[in-house]
Order: C-alpha cells, then sequence, then structure tokens
C-alpha cells in the first residue's frame, strides 16, 4: 500500500462519510450540513488533482464552493429554519424503497454484464511521428468547446439566461402583491 | 489505485444522494444539496471516463453539467424561498400544493 492509495483512501472515505451527513442528518439544522456539503465539494476537486484534471479541480472550488455553496448560505440564512423535527413523519414509503430497489437491480444487472472499464485502444507507437503537435489541456478544451460543440455552448449560455430571469422573476416581491 | 477506484467512489456517492432525494420528507434544502451531490457524482464520472479512455469530449460535457447544476441550483432555491415566503414551511410534503 502506497503513498497515493492511502491518500486516495483518507479523500474518498472523508468525501463520502461528509455526504452522508449531509444526506441524513441535516434534516435538523441545516447549517453544518452546508458547511459539510462544502467539504465534500473540495475533497472532490483534490481528487481531480491526482487526476492530473488541475483545471477541473480549479472550476470545482470556484463554481461550486465559490459560488453554488455561498447561495445555498444566503438561503440558508435568508429563512430562518423552525426546527421542525419529526413531527410529520410518514410512516412507511413503499414507492420510494420500490423505486430505489428497482434503481439497485439495474445496477447490478449493469455492473454483473460488464465488470470491468472499457480499456482505451492501442495506437501503434510512432504512427503519429510528425503528426503531432503538442497543446496544453485549456487549449484543447477551448478549440473543441468552440469549434466542435458551439451550439451545445450556446445552449448552455441559454439555460443560464433562463435561471437567471426565472430566479429574478420567481423572487422579486413587488409592493403591490 | 486504479480507475475502479474512482468509479466506486463517484458510484456510492450517486447512491447517498439517490438515498438521500428518496427517503428524505423533512427538508426541500436537503432534497436540493442531494440533487447537487448526484450531479457532483455524474461529473466525478465523466471526468473519470475522459481520463481513461484519452477522450476530450467527457471533459467538455462534465463543463456543460457544471453550468446545468448552477442553473438548477439557482431555479431550485429560488422556487425554495417563494415556497417557504408562501407558506412557512419547508416540508416535503407540502410541495404538492406547488400544483396550482
Amino acid at each position: 500500500m502506497n503513498n497515493s492509495t492511502i491518500l486516495f483512501g483518507v479523500l474518498s472515505s472523508l468525501a463520502l462519510v461528509s455526504g452522508g451527513l449531509v444526506v441524513r442528518s441535516g434534516a435538523l439544522n441545516p447549517v453544518p450540513a452546508v458547511f459539510l456539503f462544502l467539504l465534500v465539494f473540495v475533497l472532490c476537486s483534490g481528487l481531480l488533482v491526482w487526476l492530473d484534471l488541475d483545471f477541473f479541480a480549479m472550476i470545482f472550488l470556484v463554481v461550486y464552493a465559490g459560488a453554488m455553496v455561498v447561495f445555498f448560505l444566503f438561503v440558508v440564512m435568508m429563512c430562518t429554519f423552525r426546527r421542525e423535527g419529526r413531527e410529520h413523519e410518514v410512516a412507511p414509503r413503499h414507492t420510494e424503497f420500490v423505486v430505489g430497489l428497482l434503481f439497485l437491480s439495474h445496477l447490478w444487472l449493469v455492473l454483473e454484464r460488464s465488470p470491468r472499464p472499457p480499456t482505451p485502444s492501442a495506437y501503434p507507437i510512432g504512427e503519429h511521428c510528425g503528426h503531432v503537435t503538442s497543446a496544453t489541456h485549456l487549449d484543447t478544451l477551448g478549440t473543441l468547446l468552440y469549434t466542435h460543440v458551439p451550439l451545445l455552448f450556446i445552449g448552455s449560455g441559454l439555460i443560464l439566461l433562463v435561471a437567471l430571469l426565472g430566479a429574478i422573476v420567481l423572487t422579486v416581491h413587488t409592493p403591490g402583491d | 489505485m486504479t480507475a475502479v477506484n474512482y468509479l466506486t467512489f463517484s458510484t456510492i456517492l450517486f447512491l447517498l444522494a439517490i438515498g438521500g432525494v428518496l427517503l428524505n420528507s423533512q427538508n426541500l434544502f436537503i432534497l436540493l444539496m442531494s440533487i447537487e451531490l448526484m450531479l457532483l457524482a455524474v461529473n466525478m464520472n465523466f471526468l473519470v471516463f475522459s481520463v481513461l479512455l484519452d477522450d476530450m469530449m467527457g471533459q467538455l460535457l462534465a463543463l456543460f453539467i457544471l453550468a446545468v447544476a448552477a442553473a438548477d441550483s439557482a431555479m431550485g432555491l429560488a422556487i425554495l424561498v417563494t415556497t417557504y415566503r408562501t407558506r412557512g414551511t419547508m416540508a416535503v410534503e407540502y410541495a404538492t400544493g406547488m400544483k396550482g
């Protein structure tokens, strides 16, 4: 067991434990849940650094931890939660268990059919000599984004615009109402 | 440390988030955070497969998923604030009142 395995185990198990705490114990007091949520994203970006995806690790930190978690914190502070406890605990919820079991059985079927991930295709060594130019990660990403999938890029921009307008329209508070 | 470790990690995170969505009746807020965790697990999966298969398309899709996740949380939190303002509670049971 070398150092990378130990580091991966520590990062991933901390992320999983805090994810489970977010899901289960945040129902009564949401502020620690938001901070654990932040911890999950920071640990996941650490895992991405380990995969040499440093740009994505930075993007995760900026977008998730910088924007989204702050947004969640604003909402927590804006709506003062009453401790509602478990007063409306509905007893057995069969539908949810059935849906979860269906999902698990589907996952098991897929995993049983192909137990290992596909291997990358092996190119013969030296075939690309003279045709290969080096480019940085960010160069490749930008080139692909602007030349291969420009419509998806514009579409995601439109989705963000719709979300911006929708959030403003939903939460604007006119004094006439 | 192989790719299987990463895939196991993202699968377990996804299952945790699914459990949070399905078995949570307390708080709409936790529901939104579970959805974000689900998108995070899917994103990790795309990135790991993109590194494993030497294909940049997975990283492009991860960028798009990031944009969609941001839009998703913005809209969800706006709906949550409006619901809280009109109803004064965040329990999931009362979310059926949004049918109109």
